[in-house]
């Protein structure tokens, strides 16, 4: 490396460093235009009006580094449709079980679990207490479900059938979980909706429950 | 997280009709899977530990605009990972708004081997080079900024409609420039 080739290093590392203290503008462009402007998807005079914001907004110029560092990765060939969701599963809920279930199925998915992990056949299991499909009422919407031993944690979320998170939590050391009402005011009567527990247990160990369904009275 | 912006706008290719049954749970998972690759590849160390986090919203938002849209169109890769980046943004915002991201851990990923004198000479270099930046004609300001963003000249000149000679003359005088001014703040990157 030539002393002008350290000298120009120096200074983008410098450029990069302006991120760290930096904190979001009211003006700051909306990620995807900015991908849009690094992928030649945006008309020149856009993207000087971009790269100037850029030029004075450390948290962009960041948003702009990273899409450049995705661009030529980003453009794979098309996902292998015997693998790609479609809208038609979407569309065949013929009925709210129905679609509690397929969320359910899909819930399942979201959640973001670690890589697997060996499990002694006594590993417990996570049930919902006193039972899955129950109704709660809405002032004191209560989940339970069966411990882990002593010590464990429990992360938990919660989310409407078609996958909108209402609330979470990380770190519970006791097996329940109180919703808030704001959490559940969007909800109507009768609504159901699914949850799911991820308990970390004493030696390390992570379960992760079932997909569980609710109903609010 | 800002879940109003519109994120289908069009780059969704029609390549064949999806599958019509219902989405299986190994389906489900290979989805997950490649919006996690996507999210690896895009995610910032410093934000290594929200990883999860950005791929169940990113998961959760794929599944939105399915759900939003007519007919049976695949998914695109890059669309996952455009969807990927968009929301690794959204928390990077986020967490910079709320000031989450502790300093040191951010200026610990900068300055590697660096001590706390070295880290807040960084930032006095950082406020400088913004501040000189700001002092150049915009044309030398836009094409000494996608320098200092590792755009080659070619890169840089596509993006802004320009010609090549013309990008590396102004990244040439704008770089002088810029030094020139750093150079008067006592500032040597």
């Amino acid at each position: 490396m030539t002393l002008d080739e350290r000298d120009g290093e120096r200074l983008r590392q410098a450029f990069a460093g302006m991120a760290e203290r930096a904190v979001p503008r009211d003006d700051c462009p909306r990620p995807d235009v900015l991908w849009a402007a690094v992928h030649g998807e945006r008309p020149p005079d856009e993207v000087h009006r971009l790269v100037a914001h850029t030029s004075e907004c450390g948290v962009c110029a960041e948003a702009w580094r990273l899409a450049r560092d995705l661009r030529g990765t980003a453009a794979g060939p098309a996902v292998d449709p015997a693998t790609s969701p479609g809208v038609a599963w979407w569309g065949s809920w013929g009925s709210l079980a129905a679609a509690a279930g397929v969320a359910a199925l899909a819930f399942s998915a979201v959640w973001p679990s670690g890589p697997a992990v060996e499990r002694a056949p006594a590993a417990p299991t996570l049930r919902a207490l006193p039972a899955d499909n129950q109704r709660l009422p809405r002032d004191r919407a209560v989940l339970r479900w069966t411990p882990g031993p002593p010590r464990s944690r429990y992360d938990i979320q919660v989310a409407t059938v078609d996958l909108r998170i209402l609330t979470r939590a990380r770190g519970l050391d006791v097996p329940e979980l109180a919703l808030p009402a704001a959490a559940l005011a969007a909800l109507p009567r009768g609504a159901r909706f699914v949850w799911q527990v991820e308990a970390l247990l004493p030696d390390g160990t992570r379960i992760t429950s079932p997909t569980f369904v609710a109903i609010l009275e | 997280m800002d879940r109003s912006e519109p994120l289908s706008d069009g780059v969704l290719p029609a390549e064949g009709a999806s599958p019509s049954a219902p989405l299986t749970d190994e389906e489900c998972a290979r989805l997950r899977q490649q919006i996690a690759r996507s999210v690896a590849r895009v995610c910032p160390r410093w934000l290594s530990a929200q990883a999860e986090d950005i791929v169940q919203i990113a998961l959760i938002r794929v599944v939105d605009i399915l759900r939003a849209r007519e007919g049976n169109e695949p998914l695109s890769a890059s669309y996952l990972s455009r969807v990927a980046y968009t929301t690794t943004v959204d928390e990077i915002r986020r967490l910079r708004r709320r000031r989450e991201v502790p300093l040191e851990e951010g200026a610990e990923e900068r300055h590697e081997g660096a001590g706390p004198e070295e880290a807040r000479a960084g930032s006095e270099i950082g406020e400088g080079l913004r501040d000189c930046l700001g002092r150049l004609a915009e044309p030398r300001r836009l094409t000494v900024t996608l320098h200092l963003q590792g755009h080659t000249v070619p890169e840089a000149a596509r993006l802004l409609g320009w010609t090549d000679k013309r990008v590396e003359n102004l990244v040439y005088r704008g770089l002088a420039d810029l030094r020139r001014c750093l150079a008067s703040k006592g500032l040597t990157p």
